[in-house]
C-alpha cells in the first residue's frame, strides 16, 4: 500500500511572502506532499492539502474570490478556515460541517511563509523567533530550487570550499595561498600562508532544515539564514535570507553578490560526487 | 486558406488560437492598439502551414505570417520588431539604443530556444507530436532556471522585467510559452520569479488572453464583473 505522504511535525518555510501576492494561488511540496498556499484579499496566507474534498481537484487550478478559495470544477467556495461555505449549483443551502478542506497551520515571518501540521505541538512561531537574534534585520536574498537532497545541502553546506562574495573582496581575493581551517565542529577559518586568521564563518542549526550561517572578515559580519525545505529526497528548495550589520553602505549591491554566490552554491552542490 | 485578404491594404495576420507564437504578436497588436485582421490557419489538425499555398507566404511552413499592405513578414520574434519599429512612437517597446537593441535581441534568440523546449514538450502532450520529450522537458526547466535567475537578480537592482523596469518586445517574445509550460508538464513551481513575472503581464494594461493562459482571476461573479487582485469587482 502507498501511504500517504504527511508533514513533518515542523515548522517548513516554503517561500518568501513577497512571492504570494493577495489573491495569488501556488503550489508547494513538502516531503512529496503537495500542498496549495494562497491568499486572501485580507492578505492572510493559507496553506491546504491540494485537493478539493468534493472530487479531488487540484484546489491550485481555481481562483481566490474575495476571503475564499474556488475550486475549479465546481466552483464550491472554501473559507479561511477550509470550511465549505458555498455551493453554486444548491446556492440556498448550507453545506455540511463535513465539507473541509484539509488545512494546515500557516505563519509568516522574517518574510517566509511557515508551514506545520495542526497537531503541531511547538504551534507559537516564537519558539523558533527566540533562536534568531531579533536585533538582526533580515531581508530575502532569493528562493531557488536544488537538485541536491536536503541531508546532503546539510552536510555539504558546512564545507563548501568556498565563502560568500563579501569574504570574497579584492583584497583577500587577491591572496593565492588561503586555506580554509576547521577549527571546530563547526567554526571554519580562511588563513594565509602565515596562519593568520583572514575570515571565519561559523554554522549554528536552529532547528533541521534551519541553520544560521555568521560570515565574517575585515571587521564586518554577515548573517545569512537558510530554511530548506525538502520537496523529494533528489529535490531542495533554499530559501535564502541575509542580514548584514547594517543595510545602509550599498544594500543592492550586497543582496545581488549573495544571490550570484548562492547560484555557485547551488552548482557545487548540484555536482555528482 | 479559407479567407486570403482580397485587399493588400492593412494588417493581416496569419494564425492559430493555440499557438504562443501567433498569441504573442496578437498580444504585442493588443498592446500598442492597432487594427488588424485574424485570418486562422488550420495548424492542426490541417497542417495547412506545410500546404503549398501557405508555402508561398513562407517557405519555413511556420506561422505566425504578418502582412502589413502587402509586406510579408514571418518569424514571430521579426514581427514584434518590426511593429515596434513602425507603430511604436513612444519607443518603449524597443527604445532606440544600441546596448539596450543588443539585450533585447539576446532575449529574442532566448524566446526561439522556450520554443524549442517548452512549445515543443506542449505539443508532445497536447497534441501527439513525436518527439523526444524528456529532452525537450530537461531543456525546458534549464531554460526556466536561466529566466528565473535573471528575473530575481533583476528583482534586486529595481528592474521587474527582462531588460528595464517596465516590459519590452524582449518579455512579450519570452512569455507565452513559460505561461504555458505546465501543458507540457514543466511545472512552474520551482521558479517564484517567473511566476511573479507572470502576473505581472496579467495586470498590464490591454493584456489579452488565449486558452491556457487565464487572468489573474479568471472568472466573473454573477454580476458579470471580473474580481480583480483585492478580491473586488471591476468590470
Amino acid at each position: 500500500m502507498i501511504q500517504k505522504p504527511v508533514l513533518p511535525k515542523n515548522w517548513v518555510a516554503v517561500g518568501f511572502s513577497q512571492d504570494l501576492e493577495k489573491g495569488q494561488i501556488n503550489i508547494v511540496i513538502i516531503e512529496e506532499l503537495e500542498l496549495v498556499i494562497w491568499r486572501d484579499h485580507k492578505g492572510q496566507a493559507h496553506a491546504w492539502d491540494n485537493r478539493c474534498p468534493h472530487r479531488g481537484t487540484r484546489l491550485s487550478l481555481g481562483f481566490v474570490r474575495g476571503n475564499q478559495l474556488a475550486c475549479l470544477y465546481h466552483g464550491w467556495q472554501f473559507g479561511g478556515d477550509g470550511q465549505c461555505v458555498y455551493t453554486p449549483s444548491i446556492p440556498d443551502s448550507t453545506p455540511p460541517k463535513s465539507l473541509k478542506a484539509h488545512t494546515h497551520r500557516c505563519v509568516e515571518f522574517l518574510g517566509l511563509i511557515w508551514v506545520a501540521p495542526l497537531d503541531f505541538e511547538h504551534k507559537d512561531i516564537r519558539g523558533l523567533e527566540s533562536h534568531v537574534r531579533d536585533s538582526m534585520d533580515f531581508q530575502p536574498v532569493r528562493s531557488m530550487i536544488i537538485y541536491c537532497s536536503a541531508e546532503n545541502i546539510f552536510n555539504r553546506l558546512a564545507s563548501i570550499p568556498f565563502p560568500p562574495s563579501r569574504i570574497m573582496s579584492r583584497r583577500l581575493r587577491s591572496i593565492s595561498n588561503m586555506r580554509l581551517i576547521r577549527e571546530t565542529e563547526s567554526v571554519f577559518l580562511w588563513e594565509d600562508d602565515e596562519n593568520r586568521t583572514l575570515a571565519s564563518y561559523q554554522f549554528r542549526e536552529i532547528q533541521p532544515d534551519f541553520v544560521e550561517f555568521n560570515c565574517e572578515s575585515e571587521g564586518t559580519a554577515d548573517v545569512l539564514l537558510f530554511a530548506l525545505q525538502k520537496i523529494d529526497s533528489q529535490k531542495t528548495a533554499l530559501h535564502l535570507l541575509l542580514a548584514p550589520e547594517n543595510w545602509s553602505s550599498d544594500p543592492i549591491s550586497l543582496k545581488l553578490a549573495y544571490a550570484q554566490w548562492s547560484k555557485k552554491l547551488r552548482n557545487q552542490l548540484e555536482q555528482v560526487f | 486558406m479559407s479567407s486570403k485578404p482580397n485587399t493588400q491594404k492593412g494588417l493581416y495576420l496569419y494564425d492559430y488560437i493555440l499557438s504562443g507564437n501567433c498569441y504573442k504578436v496578437r498580444l504585442f497588436l493588443s498592446f500598442l492598439q492597432l487594427d488588424h485582421e485574424l485570418i486562422p490557419i488550420d495548424f492542426f489538425p490541417g497542417f495547412e502551414h506545410k500546404q503549398t499555398e501557405f508555402l508561398e507566404l513562407n517557405p519555413l511552413g511556420q506561422i505566425p505570417v504578418l502582412m502589413d499592405d502587402g509586406f510579408v513578414l514571418p518569424d514571430a520574434q521579426a514581427i514584434l520588431v518590426y511593429l515596434a519599429a513602425k507603430y511604436d512612437s513612444t519607443e518603449a517597446w524597443y527604445p532606440k539604443d544600441p546596448k539596450l537593441q543588443g539585450r533585447i535581441t539576446q532575449w529574442l534568440a532566448f524566446a526561439d530556444s522556450i520554443t524549442g523546449s517548452c512549445s515543443a514538450a506542449r505539443l508532445h502532450d497536447k497534441l501527439g507530436f513525436k518527439l523526444n520529450i524528456e529532452q525537450a522537458r530537461k531543456k525546458g526547466h534549464q531554460n526556466l532556471r536561466l529566466l528565473d535567475d535573471h528575473l530575481v537578480e533583476n528583482k534586486i537592482v529595481g528592474k521587474d522585467w527582462l531588460v528595464l523596469n517596465r516590459p519590452t518586445i524582449a518579455d512579450i517574445a519570452c512569455f507565452p510559452y513559460v505561461a504555458l509550460a505546465e501543458e507540457g508538464g514543466i511545472s512552474l513551481n520551482d521558479y517564484p520569479a517567473a511566476r511573479s513575472w507572470i502576473n505581472r503581464f496579467k495586470k498590464l494594461p490591454q493584456f489579452i488572453v488565449m486558452p491556457g493562459i487565464p487572468p489573474l482571476h479568471g472568472m466573473k461573479n454573477n454580476e458579470g464583473k471580473f474580481f480583480n487582485q483585492e478580491g473586488l469587482c471591476f468590470s
